[in-house]
């Protein structure tokens, strides 16, 4: 059963995700990871500790790493070295950046409810209609067929069905790309009332200040800086410490001495 | 929508109808000003980038005109850019320096011909001509032609200049058709969503470039601190008709916010999502900023 509070917010929230199990104190903790393709070292000794009910926003150049990072600590990928250690109650929930398992031929209100008039969505029994709708598909936009959807639309199909299964960790790979403003101010009303943790890849600065409380970042030369902020007060702290720095291209070390 | 009181050009009773019978833009007039910064704002499927083809011409079956006054450039940033595929990125890039690739070349001509034996009368027309290349070159900046390529190319995080372009991804064939559009410096700039496929630092990077640039600046973004930071013009699509607001995103999102509070008696869940990200931002203490003051100062005399 729902409690009053979950009630209240679904109540508000244009975009709702529903609550998985009760976090416990640990999450998930990386340990010294390191990790390299070829000659390149993506990244080493990377050490960091999620918080229960943190949003952490992942930031930094493309090729730098991040969703290595994320298919690591799902187990798609191992490290060369170091290791994860994830919490008894952890339940996670990852959504990717690719949709290519978006099969042809399904209309959106096809996949997200599988064909059933109602559907369990973490405890909780829904209308299926009424929770598709909550991903900004209207009537008709639900019986769209899924390879006619624009690259916005096919992110908020592939949350919708991600956060049906109630989970407490969401690893979200760039869910603000292509979406627009309405849909990314819902999703981040949903991800601040959201109980558990999010790690979320993204590049829209206004979506990270408004959400992270801590920032995991690529910095180039195969480090990562974890800080405990949000992304304006990380640029802050990144100036002190090394200066105001024009953007460069990505570099690598190297793995050759 | 002016900043200063030159005109760039007018759209003039620009309508649209996607067949059978989809009226993406009804009936648009608006004029455009030398050096506004304008972001678009609009559901997907509003008729952003079609507004933006129409503009770039483009886009050719529409009903009404869009008049240019004469002499002014237009250059467009789509979202899937094409190039010729036996070229490398860094020759895609030079192609937004023609002129000033011309000129250099120009001026290496001239002085290899002066190591060879000529009249009086030809040495004299040769010594100007080099006068007035040499002029050129020094009022475009062209003799730090190959720096400035660099740094832009590296501030956006291009591929590798020798890499050929038909190798690329997506998001690496943007940043490079973005670099070049902006070496051209066209009179209009016209990008549509430009930050994406962008990282946070380079987006900052482009942000302070685009606050300098000399010309006007029509983006289509769903980045709200870019339509906060660039833009002094937001244009809303809704529904067919173009809006326009004079002010950023914290101002257009407070009007905005009191405009469908006064069109809805019960408030939508829609509004209520709207009014918390503006309290959000009066809250945020980076955001007390000029910009956001004198915003609110157009706002009032609005009201009154």
């Amino acid at each position: 059963m729902l409690n009053e509070d979950t009630k209240e917010k679904e109540d508000k929230l244009e975009l709702f995700i529903p609550p998985g199990p009760r976090l416990g104190g640990v999450v998930i903790e990386a340990e010294n990871i390191s990790k390299s393709y070829g000659d390149r070292m993506l990244f080493e000794n990377l050490s960091f500790s999620l918080p229960p009910a943190g949003i952490v926003g992942v930031i930094g150049p493309n090729g730098a790493g991040k969703t290595t990072l994320f298919k690591m600590i799902m187990g798609l990928e191992t490290p060369d070295s170091g290791s994860f250690k994830v919490g008894d109650t952890v339940k996670i929930d990852y959504v990717e950046q690719s949709h290519d398992d978006l099969v042809p031929g399904k209309t959106v209100y096809d996949i997200i409810s599988g064909g059933t008039d109602s559907m369990i969505v973490g405890t909780q029994k829904l209308n299926s209609r009424a929770y598709v709708s909550k991903f900004n598909f209207s009537g008709t936009d639900q019986s769209k067929k899924l390879e006619v959807l624009s690259g916005g639309e096919r992110n908020r199909v592939h949350l919708a069905i991600a956060l049906k299964q109630g989970s407490n960790v969401l690893l979200l790979d760039e869910p603000t790309n292509d979406i627009d403003i309405n849909t990314l101010r819902a999703l981040e009303e949903a991800l601040e009332n959201f109980a558990g943790c999010a790690v979320v890849i993204s590049h829209d600065r206004w979506f990270l200040d408004r959400i992270a409380t801590h920032i995991l970042a690529f910095e180039g030369d195969s480090q990562v800086y974890f800080f405990d902020g949000n992304f304006s007060e990380y640029e802050e702290n990144k100036k002190q410490r090394l200066g105001d720095v024009q953007p460069h291209r990505i570099r690598y070390k190297s793995m050759v001495r | 929508m002016a900043d200063d009181k030159k005109i760039i050009f007018s759209m003039v009773g620009v309508s649209k109808i996607y067949p059978p019978q989809k009226q993406v833009l009804k009936d648009i007039y608006l004029s455009f000003y030398y050096g506004a910064k304008i972001g678009i704002l609009g559901l997907n499927g509003a008729g952003k980038s079609t507004l933006m083809k129409i503009i770039a011409g483009i886009e050719k079956s529409f009903t009404g005109e869009v008049v240019f006054s004469p002499g002014y450039t237009v250059g467009y940033l789509s979202q899937e850019p094409e190039f010729d595929k036996t070229k490398t990125a860094r020759e895609i890039v030079m192609e937004g320096a023609q002129k000033t690739v011309d000129l250099l070349k120009e001026f290496e001509d001239i002085n290899n011909k002066f190591a060879e034996p000529m009249e009086d009368d030809a040495m004299n027309k040769l010594i100007e001509r080099q006068g007035q290349v040499q002029d050129a070159i020094d009022a475009c900046g062209g003799w730090e032609i190959d720096n400035k390529i660099e740094i832009a190319m590296d501030a956006l995080r291009c591929p590798d200049p020798e890499a050929s372009v038909a190798n690329l991804s997506g998001g690496e064939k943007r940043r490079i058709a973005l670099c070049r559009l902006l070496l051209q410096e066209p009179d209009v700039l016209l990008l549509d969503e430009p930050t994406n496929h962008l990282d946070a630092e380079s987006v900052l990077w482009l942000e302070q470039h685009l606050q300098q640039y000399k010309g006007t600046v029509i983006a289509v973004t769903h980045d709200r601190y870019f339509l906060d930071n660039v833009a002094g013009w937001i244009l809303e699509l809704d529904r067919g008709e173009g809006i326009p607001w004079k002010g950023n995103y914290s101002s257009w999102l407070e009007q905005k916010s009191n405009r469908l509070a006064q069109e809805e008696r019960t408030e939508s869940k829609r509004q209520k999502t709207l009014q918390r990200e503006l309290e959000w931002v009066r809250l945020s203490p980076k955001r007390s900023s000029y910009k956001i003051e004198s915003s609110y100062r157009c706002l009032r005399s609005n009201v009154e």
